[in-house]
This record gives C-alpha cells, sequence and structure tokens, in this order.
C-alpha cells in the first residue's frame, strides 16, 4: 500500500485545482491507497465545498501520518524551490496548468533551478494534451502522463429546454467580456436575451443557471484544461469563446464557436451571427448543445478520470 | 507652409500623468504638428503648472482652471479614456475622439445591457480619429454612425534608425505580460537554447536608450497586447530587429510573415518554439533573416513616417475646419 502526500495551500478561497486534488485523495483511499491532503496549518480544511477527505497536517516541521511516506505530490504553483521540500522523499508534479509552471522564476538565463529537473521528481502529471506538450517541450527528459479531466454528467446535467440566456463568469479576462457584451449592446444585439451573470454563487446554483442558459461565454485564458467551458457543454450550452490552449482538445467547430484569444471583434461577431441563427433555426443550435454534452459525457466522463489516476499510481514503481 | 486662418482652437485634453506612457507623447506631438500647420492647437491639462517631462517637448499647454469659454468654432480633442461615461464632458463645443487603443473604448463602462451612455452618440462628438485598421473595423463595428478617421502613427526615424550590425542580444520588454515573457524565456534556458545569446529586457530606459538596445538587438520578443498599433514593434522594426511576438490587435497590418514571426496572442509554446526555429535559421543562414530585417525596417520606414502622419492630421483637421466655416457661412 502506498502512501501519499498531496500538499495543498491552505487557502479558503474556491479553486477547481485544490477541489481537484481533495478529489484525487479520495478516489486513492477508496481504491486502497493511502493518501493525504497535506496543510500547513493544523485544523485547516477548506470547507466551501462538501468534503471528508483526509487530512494530514505538517506540526513541528513532521507529518503525523501512519506508516513510511512514499510519495510527496506537489502543486505547480510553488515555484523554482518546491523541490527542496520533503527531501529525501520521492515526488510527482500536479501540473493542472502549465502556465503556472515558470510563475516565481527568474529571467536569469543561467538560473535552472526547478523542481522538474530534481532527481526526486519521478513523474509529472497534466491534465489535457497542450499541458503534455508544453511540459514535454520544455522538460524533455522527464515523465510527463496526461489524466482526463472530467466533468460529471450527473451534477452538469443536461437540458435540452433553453431560456433565452446567455451566461458568463466575469472573473476571467473581464476587460475582454465588458468589450463583447458593449459592443453587442451597442448594436442592439441584446435586446431579447437575458444576460447572467455567474459570480460567487455555489456550485449548485452554477449548474441549474447553466442548465437553462441556451449560450455561454467563455472568456477564461489559460487553461490547463478549461473546467468552465466543459461544464457547460456537459449542460448543452452553446460555448462560445477562448479555448484558453488546454481547453483545444474539446472546442471543436461541430458544436461551439472557438475564437482566437483577444479576438474582440471576432467574439463579438459570431455572438450576434449565433444569435441570428438561434432566431431562424432555434432547434439547430439546440442540437449543437446536446452534441456537446454527448461529447463531454463521452470522453470526459469521471470513471475515465478515476481509471487514469489509479492506472498511474499502480503503475509508479 | 501657410495653413487656414488661426481662428478656431483645439484642446486636446490629456491626463496629468508623468510617466512614460506612449500615448500622451503622441497627443502632445498631435498638437506640435496642428501649431506647425497653422492651427491654434493646446494640450489641455486640469493641474495648472502640469506638464509632461518625461519625453523632450515645447508643447503649448493650457490649464482646465484658466481656460476662457470653450464654445464654436473651437473643438475639444477626448482621448478614448476621457470619451466613458464617468467623465463630464463639457457641452455646447464640437468634439473629436483620438481613440489610441480601441480595445480602450469600453473601460469603465457598465455590464448593464440597458446601460446606452456613451459619447460616440453624442451629436456633438463629430469624428473619431483611430491609429490602425484594426481599430477602424472596431469602432465601425460598433458605431456604425460615427465618422471615424484613420491616422498613420509615425515611428521616429531620427531616433529608431536601422542597423545591420546585430549582436547576440534578444530584447523585450518586461512590463508587457511579464508572465507570458517568464514562460518564453524559462521554456527556452531550460531547453538549452540560449547558452550563445544575452538577454536584454527593457524597463526604466529613456527613449534614446530603448533605440540603443534595439538597434543591438538580433531579436526582439513583442509581448503587448491588446494594442491599438503596437509602436514598439514597429520601432523594434525600424532598428533592424528580428521581431517574434504578438501583434496585440493593431500590429496585424505590418506584422506579415515576410518581415517577422507573428504569434497567435496567447500561445507561450509556439512563441519560444518560433524564437527557436529563428535561432537555428540564425545559424544555418544569418543572411535570410537579415533580409527579412532589412525588408521590414523599410517597410515601417515608408509606411509609417513622420511625413505620413502629418499629412494625416493637418488633412484631417483641415477638412474638418473647412467643413466647420462652411456651416457658419451658410
Amino acid at each position: 500500500m502506498k502512501t501519499i502526500l498531496f500538499l495543498c495551500p491552505d487557502d479558503e478561497k474556491p479553486s477547481g485545482g485544490v477541489r481537484r486534488m481533495y478529489r484525487y485523495v479520495d478516489i486513492l483511499n477508496e481504491a486502497g491507497f493511502a493518501a493525504y491532503i497535506l496543510h500547513q496549518k493544523e485544523g485547516f480544511r477548506c470547507r466551501w465545498f462538501e468534503n471528508n477527505t483526509r487530512i494530514a497536517y505538517v506540526v513541528e516541521d513532521k507529518v503525523a501520518i501512519q506508516g513510511r511516506l512514499d510519495y510527496l505530490v506537489l502543486p505547480e504553483i510553488f515555484g523554482p524551490t518546491t523541490g527542496r521540500i520533503g527531501r529525501g522523499i520521492r515526488k510527482v508534479i500536479l501540473n493542472q496548468n502549465p502556465y503556472l509552471t515558470f510563475r516565481g522564476y527568474s529571467f536569469d538565463k543561467d538560473d535552472f533551478t526547478t523542481p522538474y529537473l530534481d532527481p526526486e521528481t519521478v513523474a509529472v502529471l497534466v491534465v489535457s494534451h497542450d499541458s503534455e506538450q508544453y511540459l514535454r517541450c520544455a522538460f524533455p527528459k522527464q515523465r510527463i502522463v496526461r489524466i482526463h479531466y472530467s466533468v460529471d454528467p450527473n451534477f452538469y446535467r443536461y437540458h435540452a429546454q433553453k431560456k433565452p440566456r446567455i451566461a458568463f463568469m466575469p472573473r476571467k479576462n473581464p476587460e475582454d467580456l465588458l468589450q463583447v457584451i458593449n459592443i453587442l449592446k451597442f448594436r442592439g444585439a441584446l435586446k431579447e436575451y437575458e444576460i447572467v451573470s455567474i459570480d460567487k454563487v455555489p456550485e449548485q446554483q452554477v449548474a441549474e443557471i447553466l442548465r437553462e442558459t441556451l449560450i455561454f461565454l467563455c472568456f477564461s485564458h489559460p487553461e490547463g484544461w478549461g473546467l468552465p467551458a466543459a461544464e457547460a457543454m456537459s449542460s448543452g450550452c452553446v460555448v462560445i469563446g477562448y479555448h484558453g490552449m488546454g481547453g483545444m482538445e474539446y472546442f471543436k467547430e461541430e458544436f461551439c464557436h472557438p475564437i482566437e484569444y483577444g479576438d474582440i471583434l471576432g467574439f463579438a461577431r459570431t455572438v450576434e451571427d449565433v444569435l441570428g441563427l438561434h432566431r431562424k433555426n432555434p432547434a439547430a443550435l439546440v442540437e449543437k448543445g446536446r452534441l456537446a454534452s454527448e461529447f463531454m459525457r463521452r470522453n470526459h466522463h469521471p470513471d475515465q478520470e478515476k481509471k487514469d489516476l489509479l492506472n498511474f499510481w499502480t503503475n509508479l514503481a | 507652409m501657410s495653413g487656414p486662418a488661426a481662428r478656431a482652437r483645439v484642446f486636446a485634453i490629456c491626463s496629468d500623468f508623468d510617466r512614460p506612457l506612449g500615448g500622451n507623447k503622441k497627443l502632445y506631438r498631435h498638437v506640435d504638428i496642428l501649431n506647425n500647420h497653422g492651427f491654434d492647437a493646446w494640450v489641455l491639462h486640469e493641474k495648472v503648472g502640469f506638464r509632461c517631462t518625461w519625453f523632450r517637448n515645447s508643447t503649448r499647454v493650457a490649464y482646465v482652471p484658466d481656460l476662457p469659454g470653450l464654445g464654436p468654432p473651437d473643438f475639444l480633442l477626448l482621448t478614448e479614456a476621457h470619451a466613458s461615461p464617468g467623465w463630464p464632458i463639457p457641452r455646447g463645443v464640437a468634439k473629436v475622439i483620438l481613440n489610441q487603443n480601441c480595445y480602450y473604448t469600453f473601460n469603465s463602462f457598465s455590464l448593464d445591457p440597458k446601460d446606452l451612455r456613451t459619447a460616440y452618440h453624442d451629436p456633438e462628438v463629430v469624428a473619431t480619429l483611430v491609429v490602425s485598421d484594426d481599430s477602424r473595423a472596431y469602432l465601425e463595428y460598433v458605431f456604425p454612425h460615427q465618422r471615424i478617421h484613420r491616422i498613420h502613427n509615425a515611428v521616429d526615424e531620427d531616433l529608431f534608425t536601422f542597423s545591420a550590425h546585430k549582436r547576440p542580444l534578444i530584447s523585450f520588454m518586461p512590463r508587457k505580460h511579464s508572465e507570458e515573457l517568464l514562460q518564453v524565456i524559462s521554456l527556452l534556458k531550460f531547453r538549452g537554447v540560449l547558452r550563445n545569446f544575452e538577454l536584454a529586457p527593457i524597463e526604466h530606459k529613456t527613449e534614446e536608450e530603448v533605440a540603443a538596445i534595439l538597434r543591438d538587438s538580433l531579436f526582439f520578443l513583442n509581448s503587448g497586447y491588446p494594442e491599438g498599433f503596437s509602436l514598439a514593434g514597429a520601432e523594434a522594426m525600424a532598428c533592424g530587429c528580428i521581431v517574434i511576438g504578438y501583434h496585440g490587435g493593431g500590429g496585424r497590418e505590418y506584422f506579415r510573415d515576410e518581415f517577422c514571426y507573428p504569434i497567435r496572442q496567447g500561445d507561450v509554446l509556439a512563441f519560444a518554439q518560433r524564437v527557436e526555429e529563428a535561432i537555428g535559421l540564425h545559424q544555418a543562414n544569418p543572411g535570410a533573416l537579415a533580409e527579412k530585417a532589412r525588408k521590414a525596417a523599410d517597410y515601417v520606414r515608408t509606411n509609417y513616417s513622420s511625413e505620413r502622419e502629418t499629412r494625416d492630421i493637418v488633412g484631417f483637421w483641415s477638412s474638418l475646419r473647412a467643413e466647420a466655416d462652411g456651416d457658419s457661412t451658410r
């Protein structure tokens, strides 16, 4: 039985990455591993989502767990010196967004400090094809393994009856969002549509909003995989927007409308075209949403993610 | 050169901000060009005694508290920032908006679909000036009834001069999307590509120092977006750099494959890969790259000259003045 610690920031702010780590610990424990989330502050636990995940704490520089520690899992966000944590322990980096890999690094071309070249780092887990390519390019000798992120189709449930509603999340690239909405409103394109900003609402409510939403505008960039757009697709929304690089693999033109990052005019024009199509042939749009949802269910089911994760940990020598 | 009778005054409102900001410098230059061609033009600051000092100028400056009544036949020149709903635009005077970055047009607008306040629908706003074809397309799409006129920004040909003698130097401006530049540089260094190159981050430098670095640089990484025109990329081309990076929207018109290596915005991996390829090409066939750089410099010199900028600005204001004079004699 392998004992695995997932080093996790003590941050109560909602974060998809942290949520994922908790979930991976749960999956591993259910499968017979001894996995823990490792928090620094004694007693800390993320409470913004329901969980009962097994947690260990650093107390006086020691971690109180039963048995020998086999692996320490590091997130991608802790910078170039992360490798110094837990000397003597084998490490896996869980890189959920490669675009954060070099945060905290320097422009000094002779400074090669990085955990990715540390002999104690035995593998890097990534969550998209794009991430895989990025990290292979940076560290061609490192072992990179891809896990398929998933969306729960029972939670982000497909619904064919859509309201004439356009939804978005205003936290991601708000300047671009502001431009697209204003261009559309000054052109009079939004008159018959309800505009819904999804912000600071519980997950359950997000799912309910998406279920009845016709069009979801995605402004996220850069993304490891792009969970919000995937959740919107699972709910049957027609997604228009940025794939954030990580989402390139599922932003397929047969069921959504990818926009090149920063092409504000192209974004607004596409929304206007899609609204035109909706007025002319609403069924065609609903069908697009159905295809998107089906794609998500087929390719990004939680069973697949679980299988990928267990395969990796089982085969790790 | 003789211009129209100095009757109407043009007041160009400028933020009281004395740090390097290309837009403010261009505004001062706009006023200088008008004064050199028979117009009566002023930069207008709020704070009495304020003047931008980070670049050399002796531009005519007026101050809001000292300003005698504005009214016909005067013109007020607003920046895109002053054309936002929160800014109290004086009434009773004709206005022109100088929109130097269309992507800032809606800064401080609201997401409320019913809030339709905008200077671009104000009947006193007689025209909007833009600095690229990209900006023109953007504003014509949003405000199809607004009169949009494009002027060509100039690259200072006395400062940003061509040099064929390059050092193995890669320069960039870390203040523009530093996190993306850091990724590009890190990807390259961990791949061992930068061994024979020096890096030159351009920050806190005078214009003369910037020009000197660019003249020496073999490569310039352009990381700015969104841009009304992307002057930095054009200045680097004028100095004979091989430019790799983002056109930022506004630079699309001169970021051509024959002159440089355009990268899709945000595609950090492709950015690093393109730099690696260009370095490889430089090692294999330095002449081909030098030819590309020379073509780029020629293009910039021909299309973004001071002479053309002056012609555009004077041409626009002359026709506006002629229309205003025509109206008043009717």
